[in-house]
């Protein structure tokens, strides 16, 4: 998705393949906010955020939305999306306009965390918990847990399981598609935050 | 509502999720107990791999990699005649039927996205005879739920539940949910069929986790109050066993219940199941070597202990001593 002026800001958004045809009903949003009334992240932070806003600076062609970080403070939880008698799905816009805010670098501060996600999933085809958070929860989460971490590998194979991470080829089919749809320029931008984070600019 | 929703018990492709693998693989080994005793038939595919969603949602990719990879799975799955995927996670569930409703009506992502299988010697089809289907493994146990009974040999009689409808189960795709998804009743029918006390409808049954992805890590204190908001009212309603059908809800509310306990001066008391592990311990499953319950934070062992299970002493000191 470009930038550009020519095209309008919500038409630029709507054509993202993501606009499905069971949410498209932003042209239509007439600001009921069924949307706020039923989001926790509203609800539990005293409306700061609020997705009938946020909709309604998309219609108004407010481009500055994707610098806001009130953006990041959804949960993907969907409830709006449910409630919406009009289709709009403003958890659906939300992730268009994080994806225009990584892109136009507005976000970097907010991706830096995240890198080791990345790097491992292109490394093995699978997620993990981010280092960067890893002290935290570790704390959070107590010594049953990191002794549970340790020991996982024999758990899985007293469970009979196979092994979390897939075979090299499978890893390498993966890698052939993270290639092809643009995945190794999005790890540069991480690991460009990731870098500004590490030198203090963010 | 959309009861009659066709669930398959045959050409099941078991779809694996990353965080059941690093957090509690006791679900996926209960659900291959339940599908084994029940007579399922699956294939668990070494060559499948993450749906990419817990990445996604926290916004690393973009949507073209995820429908690439989605699309890889399918193939995996058309190719192998089992056409059929069954999730344990309900981000995984969500994000491939999103990616398939994708491939269905894009025409320009799904001539991309075979483009670049042709390179790994797959391809991805979306005439319905070859098209890959996405369901939950919690739906073949609802819809199985009768012959769960039959099987069972542990009575949850006594035992009070409530359940927690997975978000990316009950509100993405919210026309496709079995039972009525404005008050999601599936786990609390297959936890009933087998003698317990579903305490089907309260307040915040339909309040997210508070995971939120990325949120966990970066708006805690929003998130966690999330968290805290359910639990609360479960503990008042007497609830000791909270059940669910997402790794992410279980490891929210599972991990951080200690925390929140110290937290806001309340003894939280109930566990936390996946309604998976519920039905393997009902049907006779080992606590530790199946059910895998030693993964878990709080402990299960007063809940086997009321239920009548044995808790295996030897287990109990090598893996689940904190």
């Amino acid at each position: 998705m470009s930038a550009g002026d020519q095209t309008s800001f919500l038409t630029e958004i709507l054509e993202d393949m993501r606009f499905t045809s069971h949410v498209r009903g932003l042209p239509n949003c007439n600001q009921c906010g069924s949307c706020t009334s039923v989001c926790p992240a509203a609800r539990f932070s005293g409306e700061r955020y609020n997705p009938r806003l946020i909709v309604k600076r998309v219609l108004e062609e407010d481009r500055s939305v994707i610098q806001d970080p009130v953006i990041w403070e959804c949960f993907y939880c969907y409830s709006c999306h449910m409630r919406c008698p009009q289709q709009v799905s403003p958890c659906t816009l939300i992730q268009v306009l994080r994806e225009l805010a990584i892109l136009g670098r507005h976000a970097d501060g907010q991706m830096a965390g995240f890198l080791d996600y990345a790097e491992c999933f292109w490394e093995f085809a699978i997620g993990s918990t981010p280092n960067q958070f890893f002290a935290d929860v570790a704390d959070e989460w107590g010594p049953r847990w990191r002794q549970m971490r340790r020991e996982m590998d024999g758990i899985r194979e007293g469970l009979g399981l196979m092994a979390a991470i897939p075979p090299d080829e499978a890893i390498d089919q993966c890698q052939h598609i993270m290639r092809e749809t643009g995945f190794l320029e999005r790890l540069e931008i991480l690991r460009d935050a990731h870098r500004r984070k590490q030198r203090g600019e963010l | 509502m959309r009861q009659e929703k066709a669930v398959p018990t045959e050409g099941i492709y078991i779809f694996k999720s990353c965080q059941i693998s690093a957090e509690y693989p006791g679900v996926e080994s209960s659900t291959l107990y339940a599908f084994d005793k029940l007579g399922v038939k699956y294939f668990n595919d070494p060559m499948q791999c993450c749906c990419s969603g817990m990445g996604y949602y926290s916004d690393l990719f973009s949507y073209l990699t995820v429908v690439g990879l989605a699309a890889r799975n399918c193939a995996l799955a058309v190719r192998s005649n089992h056409p059929n995927i069954a999730v344990f996670c309900s981000t995984c569930y969500a994000v491939n039927k999103k990616c398939t409703e994708i491939l269905r009506e894009n025409r320009a992502v799904y001539d991309r996205v075979n483009e670049i299988l042709a390179g790994i010697g797959l391809h991805y089809g979306n005439e319905l005879d070859v098209r890959a289907h996405h369901f939950s493994t919690v739906e073949i146990l609802w819809k199985l739920r009768k012959a769960i009974r039959e099987l069972a040999v542990v009575d949850l009689g006594g035992l009070t539940v409530a359940a927690h409808p997975a978000c990316h189960y009950c509100k993405v795709f919210y026309e496709d949910v079995l039972t009525d998804p404005a008050f999601p009743t599936i786990q609390d029918e297959i936890a009933e069929e087998l003698g317990a006390r579903s305490i089907r409808r309260f307040q915040e049954k339909l309040l997210t986790c508070g995971a939120g992805f990325r949120q966990r890590f970066t708006n805690k204190a929003v998130s966690l109050a999330i968290t805290n908001a359910k639990l609360a009212e479960l503990q008042k309603a007497g609830v000791e066993v909270l059940l669910h059908m997402c790794p992410n809800c279980h490891v929210q509310y599972d991990r951080y219940q200690p925390l929140l306990s110290q937290a806001v001066r309340i003894t939280y008391t109930m566990v936390h199941l996946h309604i998976q592990q519920l039905v393997a311990l009902a049907l006779g499953a080992h606590p530790y070597n199946v059910v895998g319950l030693q993964t878990h934070s709080v402990p299960v062992e007063p809940l086997l202990r009321k239920l009548g299970i044995e808790v295996p002493k030897e287990e109990l000191t090598c893996k689940s001593s904190s």
